[in-house]
């Protein structure tokens, strides 16, 4: 065992609290400028001086009180609903399927479908919308989709793009590679077909890395913005609550009414920070345990 | 192959064993392609076709009168000739280098601080990855509250400090200045945790064995922490330097490219010049450029963390 000095201690926790206060920072001061009036937000210093507790309702009301709020919350959880299903299904399925059976090609389609996380999504946004908007029979394209829009502008757009997450397979695929196939094995023997020895008996056994997909599901949902905000321009669409709340506070940001609000600015940022942060604080240890998986070999 | 199997099928054929092993590999083949396949055949609609589009429109222009027009190379003579375009790739890579080379030093002193034998690890890791979670757009909008000339925050606080208020959306600098902080702040969290887990797979005995030789400090972190890290510096390296071509929200938000257009990053001129323009061979050209220089980044990457494996 190392011995640590006392005096190296108090230094690492100096060092830890400054860079600690500078990481919550930004969320104190959006918190305390929620119970500020819009004249004494003009006046703030370090940190906003809350005013009065009436002024968070009153904000609250106010974005609650706009029309487009609720129907892109309600869009927001049907697209993390949405892919919480298809990622976990094809996740699960595709992982038992590399790491338990034997079948032809296997490890051409393997590579093949990990290939997709060489393909940066920023380089494929361009031609993703292209092709979206060409897609057969959506729109009113025909067969050879032309004449119509395809999926432009249309909400479905936010639905058919990312079913299938290579790098959750292959997180998926590592787990079962540890777990023997004695279970496969067994289930055979008792006569289970083969969705039920993966959704019944692997399944259960996937528990934490399926929690470590879905949050990250869930928060890359709810954050999602530069997909729907450039592939869903139109602004009469319900469009997700991550370009939503945005443009809620770019309009009180720079007055559209006349008046910078900047209490409603901070109110609709912890409005957005909460779900987050609380699905983090609440599931820890599935973050530490998602982010190094990858990393450590 | 199929030749080859079906001589193999014929020979065992007698053994009723093998029968039956082979039946199930057919059903195996079977169920699992029928998994696989239609995965294959989402990625070839979704992934590779995207691909090929970009690959195809790069070599067109949109013209407003003659509609699509075939130009061979010259958009990507444009990039690489066009000072509006080139200068692009070093704004991008401005930001690149500060954020990457602050995030890896602030991330590795704090792993190494949260590593040591202190109390409150969990709570430190804890708060350094809240940022992490949370949407880049809406710290965007907050910073544009403090970023403000007449009423922001800091300005307030340099006024109040006895200073000159700031036009930050002005200076080229400080709106680089700004993004980096966000982008530092914003991603801390995640370096610092590859970096305790790195940190965390050494084994205490290489360093009690550098003590019995009386190493010190120095000597042990550049002779024992950074090669055993080099693995985990890689990871982190080509994650932040994918990251670095996705920043786009605080260039949105903040700076909107400005002031004229010096803090243009790789990302929004494509959505400036696709989604805004409706130029989509140039963008199509630029996402071309990007894909290539992420792709020889990564290889070169992976082949340096290979090395000493």
């Amino acid at each position: 065992m190392q011995v640590v000095k006392k005096s190296d201690k108090i230094i690492a926790h100096t060092i830890l609290i400054i860079g600690s206060v500078i990481m919550l920072y930004p969320f104190v001061f959006a918190l305390l400028g929620t119970m500020v009036s819009v004249e004494g937000f003009y006046s703030v210093g370090f940190l906003p001086v809350p005013e009065d507790v009436g002024h968070l309702f009153e904000n609250l009301a106010r974005i609650f009180g706009r029309e487009e709020i609720l129907p892109s919350i309600v869009l927001t959880l049907a697209r993390f609903v949405w892919y919480t299903i298809f990622v976990t299904a094809s996740s699960v399925l595709a992982g038992y399927v590399f790491s338990k059976l034997k079948i032809r090609f296997k490890k051409f389609a393997f590579y093949l479908l990990m290939s997709s996380m060489m393909i940066p999504g920023v380089a494929m946004l361009v031609p993703q919308y292209l092709m979206l908007s060409r897609f057969p029979l959506v729109g009113g394209n025909n067969i050879l989709g032309v004449g119509g829009t395809g999926f432009r502008n249309r909400t479905s757009i936010l639905f058919v793009t990312g079913l299938f997450s290579a790098y959750n397979i292959f997180l998926v695929k590592q787990t079962l590679e540890g777990i023997g196939n004695e279970f496969k094995e067994a289930a055979e023997i008792d006569g289970a077909g083969f969705l039920r020895t993966v959704f019944h008996i692997y399944m259960p056994m996937l528990k934490p890395v399926l929690a470590v997909i879905i949050i990250q599901l869930f928060i890359g949902q709810w954050n999602d913005y530069l997909f729907p905000f450039m592939f869903l321009s139109a602004s009469e669409a319900v469009r997700p609550i991550g370009v939503v709340s945005v443009l809620i506070q770019s309009d009180y940001l720079y007055g559209s009414g006349g008046l910078q609000d900047y209490p409603l600015v901070m109110t609709m940022g912890i409005l957005m920070m909460i779900p987050p942060v609380a699905v983090y604080v609440a599931f820890q240890k599935y973050f530490v345990e998602g982010l190094t998986v990858g990393g450590v070999k | 192959m199929t030749i080859k199997e079906g001589v193999r099928q014929l020979f065992k054929k007698g053994e009723p064993h093998n029968k039956k092993t082979s039946k199930r590999e057919r059903a195996d083949n079977l169920r699992g392609w029928a998994v696989i396949g239609p995965l294959v055949l989402y990625y070839a609609i979704f992934g590779l076709i995207p691909l090929g589009i970009v690959f195809y429109y790069s070599f067109f222009k949109d013209d407003l009168f003659a509609g699509k027009v075939f130009v061979g190379f010259e958009n990507f003579i444009t990039f690489f000739s066009d000072e509006y375009y080139y200068t692009l790739l070093f704004d991008t890579l401005l930001i690149a280098v500060f954020t990457i080379g602050l995030s890896l030093a602030f991330g590795l002193l704090l792993a190494k601080l949260m590593t040591s034998q202190i109390r409150g690890k969990s709570f430190y890791r804890t708060v350094y990855y809240l940022p992490v979670v949370i949407s880049m757009a809406v710290i965007a909008q907050i910073a544009n509250v403090w970023l403000e000339y007449n009423n922001g925050t800091v300005n307030n606080l340099i006024v109040a400090f006895g200073g000159q208020r700031i036009m930050w959306k002005d200076s080229t600098f400080w709106m680089y200045f700004w993004i980096i902080v966000i982008c530092v702040w914003k991603g801390l969290g995640a370096t610092v945790i590859l970096f305790v887990a790195g940190l965390s797979g050494i084994s205490t005995e290489i360093y009690e064995a550098a003590d019995v030789d009386g190493a010190n400090k120095f000597v042990k972190f550049f002779k024992i922490t950074l090669p055993q890290l080099k693995p985990m510096f890689i990871f982190v390296l080509i994650t932040s330097i994918i990251g670095a071509f996705n920043v786009f929200e605080p260039v949105q938000l903040i700076s909107a490219g400005g002031p004229d257009g010096s803090t243009k990053v790789i990302l929004y001129q494509i959505y400036d010049e696709a989604f805004q323009n409706g130029n989509f061979g140039m963008g199509s050209a630029i996402s071309v450029i990007v894909m290539v220089i992420l792709f020889i980044l990564t290889a070169l990457n992976m082949k340096f963390g290979e090395s000493k494996d």
